[in-house]
């Protein structure tokens, strides 16, 4: 009993110690006596999106604490590579962006992510939003999914999916992203709410595809690079479809002809998180800790269109990207949210009869 | 003495084979095998399954055959047109040819991508050739032009007909003319000179050509997902979409489909080479001569 008791004694003296360090140390967990030293490997995407990071977040966090960064950049990673990687522990990276949202339930249940320490996050409850850390990782930056139209075809838009779906009074091509879930918006363009279509039943996938055959003819391609739609849509090549926030931003800042309706955009997120047995853990466990900032997060926001959702990083971006990010909450109360779990499960399953239907237009289940 | 020299010959071969050997042996022989048992590898069984779903399943099969066929007429084309121009071009004077593989060479350095994009703007809805067709009345209005499978095959045709070229030219500059003369000297006709003096004398780096137009074609990957519609997927597209989406079986799937078309490729090799004949096999001491 005494024993059980100085116990929590100790880790009550610990996260105060903790916790006062945080608050003057943004290095944390360094200490005077053992700062943090020697380098860091953080993977993603590439691209402008892993210029930007290092740019916004990054550097700041190599000019502040002294570790030396070092950018990874591997596109379209699948989970078998990811595991290869970090099982082999040949090529080792530290910290690491997920591919999308469900790849982060997938790596934990695949036992690939480390643990991170317990008072990682405290001291900063003031700044983080709810639900959006956990014990292994947190919101990178939120992205979403949305309906693009040409404002010069459509002047006054296409208001929801349904809309979407009525080729009679929004005729012409469409383009979809070469990717199931699509079904999400087949399903809200029956009028169903975004709170019910999780989980997606075998009746809902059955109603979704009879609602794609009905598109289909107006469905003259699908994307698979994030500028496909934004461009094609800008030109008139197709008159609507879909695209992540960050490109028709970037469309939006180029004076393109387009228009953005959030009614059902879908919402999701990567993650930052931690490889299992990665080399430099305590370097990426402060590096994680170090960007959650309203000011790098709002740098990153106002160069690439994604951030973190950090509280406060409002009155550092101008109200044109506030108005694109999907963490907007406005554009957030609209969103269908991307339900992880489910995806996590079904992903596999529901891309293969996916590409079944695009590459033949045989639906089958 | 005469024995060590015997051996310093023997080592001087063994050493200048064995780089390219190597090369063979852990650049194609390694990740042949690998892909092969991979492909059997189905999370924690062994199994065939992934053979039997990418042979008889949708939507392997279309896309399987959507590949051939686009391969098929890329090379057909391709070559064809290399043949026309190789032909003419090998009979004018050194300047041209020299103009001629120089602007080869160029029309190579340029990416396939910058290639694919010009052909991007070229066919859009409201891009030129369809403002120009428009203008002429030879369209009675704009046409999708983007996203079909033509798009697809002009677009490969374009890239691969200089590689095509460049081969045959050296095959065309080596034809010996005096017996084209000869035949026509005796009386033949422009297609019986064409068969029996011409022919022969090109038909193995024509077939040759054909395989790498071939075998390149089946490979595409970016070109069908740019310029393509969706029933226009080639097998490349395929295999990536299932590695990256795919998260149970989607390595043991890209494998299988590799393998397929792997062994589609080796056995029109092989079927070429039998009926070549030995023509194949001698086809390099004849362009020594």
């Amino acid at each position: 009993m005494k024993k059980l008791l100085s116990g929590v004694a100790l880790t009550c003296l610990a996260l105060t110690f903790a916790s006062t360090a945080s608050a003057n140390e943004p290095c944390w967990p360094a200490t005077a006596d053992n700062p943090l030293k020697g380098e860091m490997i953080v993977m993603s995407s590439g691209g402008s999106l892993a210029a930007a990071i290092e740019e916004a977040l990054f550097n700041a966090f190599e000019k502040a604490c002294g570790v030396d960064v070092q950018q990874y950049t591997l596109a379209n990673r699948s989970l078998d590579q990811m595991t290869t990687l970090i099982e082999s522990g040949n090529f080792s990276f530290d910290m690491f962006l997920t591919f999308n949202g469900q790849r982060y339930p997938q790596l934990l249940d695949a036992g690939l992510l480390e643990k991170l320490p317990d008072d990682v996050w405290s001291g900063l409850e003031d700044i983080i939003l709810p639900d959006t850390s956990s014990e292994y990782g947190i919101l990178a930056a939120p992205f979403t999914t949305a309906m693009i139209y040409n404002t010069e075809i459509f002047p006054d838009g296409i208001n929801n999916w349904e809309n979407f779906w009525d080729v009679d009074t929004f005729p012409g091509p469409r383009i979809l992203r070469d990717n199931p879930d699509n079904v999400v918006f087949a399903l809200l363009s029956t009028g169903m709410a975004n709170k019910d279509v999780y989980p997606i039943t075998d009746e809902k996938l059955d109603l979704a595809f009879e609602q794609l055959n009905k598109l289909r003819p107006h469905l003259r391609n699908f994307w698979t690079t994030g500028d496909q739609p934004v461009q094609g849509v800008g030109s008139g090549e197709f008159v609507a479809g879909t695209a992540w926030n960050g490109r028709a931003a970037k469309g939006l800042s180029q004076n393109m002809p387009i228009g953005v309706t959030w009614d059902g955009n879908l919402l999701t997120a990567s993650y930052w998180v931690v490889a299992k047995n990665a080399p430099n853990a305590r370097n990426a466990f402060a590096a994680m800790r170090f960007i959650q900032n309203a000011e790098l997060q709002a740098g990153l926001a106002n160069a690439i269109g994604y951030a973190g959702p950090i509280k406060g990083m409002e009155k550092f971006i101008s109200k044109d990207v506030y108005s694109m990010l999907a963490s907007n909450s406005d554009n957030a109360a609209e969103a269908s949210i991307v339900d992880v779990a489910w995806w996590s499960e079904n992903e596999a399953r529901l891309t293969t009869i996916w590409s079944k239907w695009v590459a033949t237009g045989v639906y089958e289940r | 003495m005469s024995q060590f020299n015997k051996f310093k010959t023997r080592a001087l071969k063994w050493a200048l084979l064995a780089p390219a050997t190597l090369l063979i042996a852990l650049g194609i022989a390694l990740p042949v095998v690998a892909g092969f048992i991979s492909a059997l590898r189905r999370k924690d069984e062994w199994s065939l399954e992934s053979y039997r779903i990418v042979l008889s399943d949708l939507p392997y099969v279309p896309i399987l055959m959507n590949t051939m066929l686009i391969s098929i007429l890329v090379c057909v084309f391709s070559v064809g047109l290399a043949f026309a121009v190789c032909m003419q071009v090998s009979r004018s004077s050194p300047g041209a040819a020299r103009l001629f593989i120089g602007s080869l060479t160029l029309i190579l350095a340029i990416s396939l991508l910058v290639k694919n994009y010009a052909l991007q703007v070229i066919l859009a809805y409201n891009g030129p050739l369809n403002e120009i067709m428009v203008g002429l009345g030879i369209f009675d209005r704009k046409q999708y032009l983007l996203f079909t499978k033509p798009a697809v095959i002009v677009a490969m045709v374009q890239f691969m007909t200089p590689y095509a070229a460049l081969i045959l030219f050296g095959a065309f500059r080596r034809i010996d003319y005096d017996i084209i003369l000869a035949t026509k000297t005796l009386g033949a006709g422009p297609w019986t000179a064409f068969r029996t003096a011409l022919w022969p004398q090109v038909k193995t780096s024509v077939l040759m050509v054909s395989i790498l137009i071939f075998s390149i074609s089946s490979g595409f990957f970016v070109t069908p997902v740019l310029l393509g519609g969706p029933t226009d997927k080639m097998i490349g597209s395929q295999m990536h979409t299932d590695l990256i989406y795919n998260n149970t079986f989607g390595s043991s799937l890209a494998a299988a489909q590799g393998m397929v078309l792997t062994a589609i490729l080796a056995t029109i090799t092989i079927i070429a080479f039998w009926f070549a004949g030995s023509g194949f096999l001698n086809a390099a001491d004849d362009h020594e001569g």
